[in-house]
């Protein structure tokens, strides 16, 4: 069943067609939420939150074509709120032995996870956001812009501080776009 | 970890993409059937944007088979009935309160209300006063409403298609609401609207046609200075009538802050306030440690104009952070923080600040003033007493000061109407004062004047 007819039936109160319908983004989107929280948990909350959000406002869903930018959205906002409201905490970050392990050889796949991992500390929960939303679920940066309800030009500027603060340069990066006009930000 | 240690290193994106996932290991979607569960229990909220699109859902439309077409003539009649006698209703109302009252010094002295908006939670932003009634920018989650009222205590929402598009919390922040003699100002994105009555929005200004509202604008403004003033970000601005903003002569930031990366700084006038020719702006500056960018180093940023055109930087050292500022007939109250308590600085011209009440305003819960607003008769301060980690926060409640000089302070016993709850904001209407919040997570406010 395409996904047209699906969101139609979840807006009607139909679970298992709401099921359906997230049950494809769920391994995805928590692998994001862990990216960017850095904690499996609270990952799970912010991936349950933001479906939950989803099912609660799918009537207000004007276009379907965009339930999955809307979706990428929730649970990200789910992540960024959840990461806000621990602000002035703590942060109980699980820190794995990996993180002062030496680099064992710079060109390996090991060693890439090794440096992102390290990195991905150096940045806060909005910036990982950004990175996670560009380049693991490979939205683009108009999408992520709209995924995070900013404008492209600040989506643009974050990516590169997030990139700056992670140490992390992206040979083959192409041209990033100019920034949103105002009527854009809410397209 | 010493960053600057580390050097920058290459990746491809397909590299960088395989990488995350490594880090983020296995992928997991195991608990889809809990969350299929739990929407189970959850009532899905109807689409308000078109009646078409909801009434058919109705079970009971469903059940007794109306015809759909009849159905939505019925109930757009009634809405125009309604209408029409709601005008008919507040047409005949006085717009402003009746009885004039002191400070509400007892619990009892104040009524709690709640607006409803389709969304449920959310919380009041921003409440302005016009001779036309109050106006509050309502929302939280889903993008704000604007809700107008006569009395402050029957309140009806805009319909949206009367103003623009409104922001959020999660997006570019709740829109913010100025109250003039002639009516309202709107400020959002760039962008400043006016309405009489509350009800009908047209745009006044926009970084489209001003390029001093680009490429940041204001977040806040008051009537004073040439008329208007306003600031946001690191920057103010001045206008006669609203329609045409000039940028004016702002002072720069604290050195521990400008020493940052640009990309790293977070700068924000949260507000502004009149007494008299005197304005006073406040806001804060706020760069991340560099030896953990979860956790902010803080600056407060204050500011004294005469004018509006011309700003001045002022530098208390008492204070850590600044909260909420209101003119009075006493001069400036500031609230905020300093030595990690809670407190009030009071001013007779906004460049020269004392503390005051000392020890008034120590809790041994965390406690954050966030409103202050006066009136003829003295100055009332609205707090938020407690933590909070996951909202509705049922450990946080709204607790109130009142002072007639805006140097002693009497706190005002709380009870059940004010737990529970968190205050943004206040302002007094006539002798009324009215502070906007949350209670439950639902937009609410509470008005003095009840007391009899």
């Amino acid at each position: 069943m395409d996904q047209t007819r699906l969101i139609e039936r979840a807006r009607r109160g139909d679970q298992e067609a709401f099921g359906a319908l997230v049950g494809g983004h769920v391994a995805r989107l928590d692998t994001a939420a862990r990216l960017i929280l850095r904690d499996p948990e609270l990952a799970r909350d912010a991936v349950q939150e933001g479906m939950l959000r989803a099912w609660t406002n799918l009537r207000g869903l004007r276009d379907p074509g965009r339930f999955d930018a809307w979706l990428n959205r929730l649970v990200v906002n789910a992540c960024l709120d959840i990461a806000r409201k621990r602000r002035g905490r703590s942060f109980e970050i699980r820190l794995t032995p990996l993180h002062d392990a030496p680099i064992p050889d710079a060109t390996s796949r090991v060693a890439d996870a090794l440096y992102v991992e390290r990195m991905l500390a150096a940045a806060d929960s909005a910036q990982r956001a950004v990175v996670v939303l560009h380049f693991y679920l490979d939205l683009t940066l108009p999408e992520t812009a709209a995924a995070l309800g900013i404008p492209v030009g600040t989506a643009k500027s974050r990516l590169n501080r997030a990139l700056a603060a992670m140490r992390i340069s992206v040979a083959d990066e192409g041209e990033l776009p100019a920034a949103a006009t105002t009527e854009e930000r809410f397209a | 970890m010493n960053r600057s240690s580390t050097r920058p290193r290459s990746f491809s994106t397909d590299q960088l993409r395989a990488a995350l996932g490594d880090v983020a290991g296995p992928a997991r979607a195991d608990y889809l059937p809990h969350i299929i569960a739990q929407a189970g229990r959850i009532r899905q909220r109807p689409a308000w944007t078109f009646l078409g699109g909801w009434l058919p859902s109705d079970p009971e439309v469903r059940r007794h088979g109306v015809p759909r077409a009849a159905v939505v003539f019925a109930t757009m009649f009634l809405l125009a009935a309604l209408l029409a006698v709601g005008a008919a209703f507040v047409g005949s109302q006085r717009t402003a309160p009746e009885r004039v009252l002191g400070l509400p010094a007892t619990p009892a002295a104040w009524e709690r209300v709640l607006i409803e908006i389709p969304s449920v939670t959310g919380r009041v932003a921003s409440l302005a006063v016009s001779p036309r009634g109050l106006l509050a920018a309502v929302g939280g989650d889903e993008p704000a409403r604007l809700a107008f009222s006569t009395d402050g205590r029957t309140w009806t929402l805009v319909p949206e298609g009367q103003h623009p598009r409104l922001s959020n919390d999660w997006s570019f922040g709740m829109p913010s609401v100025v109250g003039t003699d002639r009516g309202f100002l709107m400020l959002q994105l760039n962008e400043v609207w006016f309405s009489a009555n509350g009800s009908d929005w047209q745009r006044l200004a926009s970084a489209e046609t001003d390029t001093d509202l680009y490429p940041s604008g204001p977040d806040v403004a008051v009537v004073g200075g040439p008329g208007l003033v306003a600031v946001g970000g690191d920057k103010a601005w001045y206008s006669v009538d609203g329609s045409d903003w000039s940028l004016a002569a702002a002072p720069g930031l604290p050195a521990e802050i400008l020493e940052r990366p640009e990309g790293d700084r977070y700068v924000a006038m949260t507000g502004v306030t009149a007494a008299g020719q005197d304005l006073v702006a406040w806001g804060l500056a706020e760069v991340p440690f560099t030896d953990n960018r979860d956790e902010h180093l803080v600056r407060p940023l204050l500011w004294a104009s005469h004018d509006g055109r011309t700003w001045a930087s002022v530098v208390d050292p008492t204070m850590d952070s600044v909260t909420a500022v209101t003119g009075g007939p006493h001069g400036f109250v500031a609230t905020g923080q300093s030595g990690g308590d809670a407190a009030v600085w009071l001013s007779a011209d906004g460049e020269t600040w004392e503390r005051v009440g000392d020890g008034d305003f120590a809790r041994a819960a965390r406690l954050q003033l966030d409103a202050a607003s006066a009136s003829a008769a003295g100055y009332v301060i609205a707090a938020t007493e407690g933590g909070c980690v996951w909202y509705p926060c049922p450990e946080q409640s709204v607790v109130t000061w009142t002072s007639v000089d805006g140097r002693s302070w009497s706190p005002v016993q709380s009870d059940d109407r004010f737990t529970r709850s968190q205050a943004y904001g206040s302002v007094a209407w006539g002798s009324t004062f009215v502070i906007a919040g949350s209670f439950d997570s639902k937009p609410t406010v509470w008005i003095s004047g009840s007391e009899r």
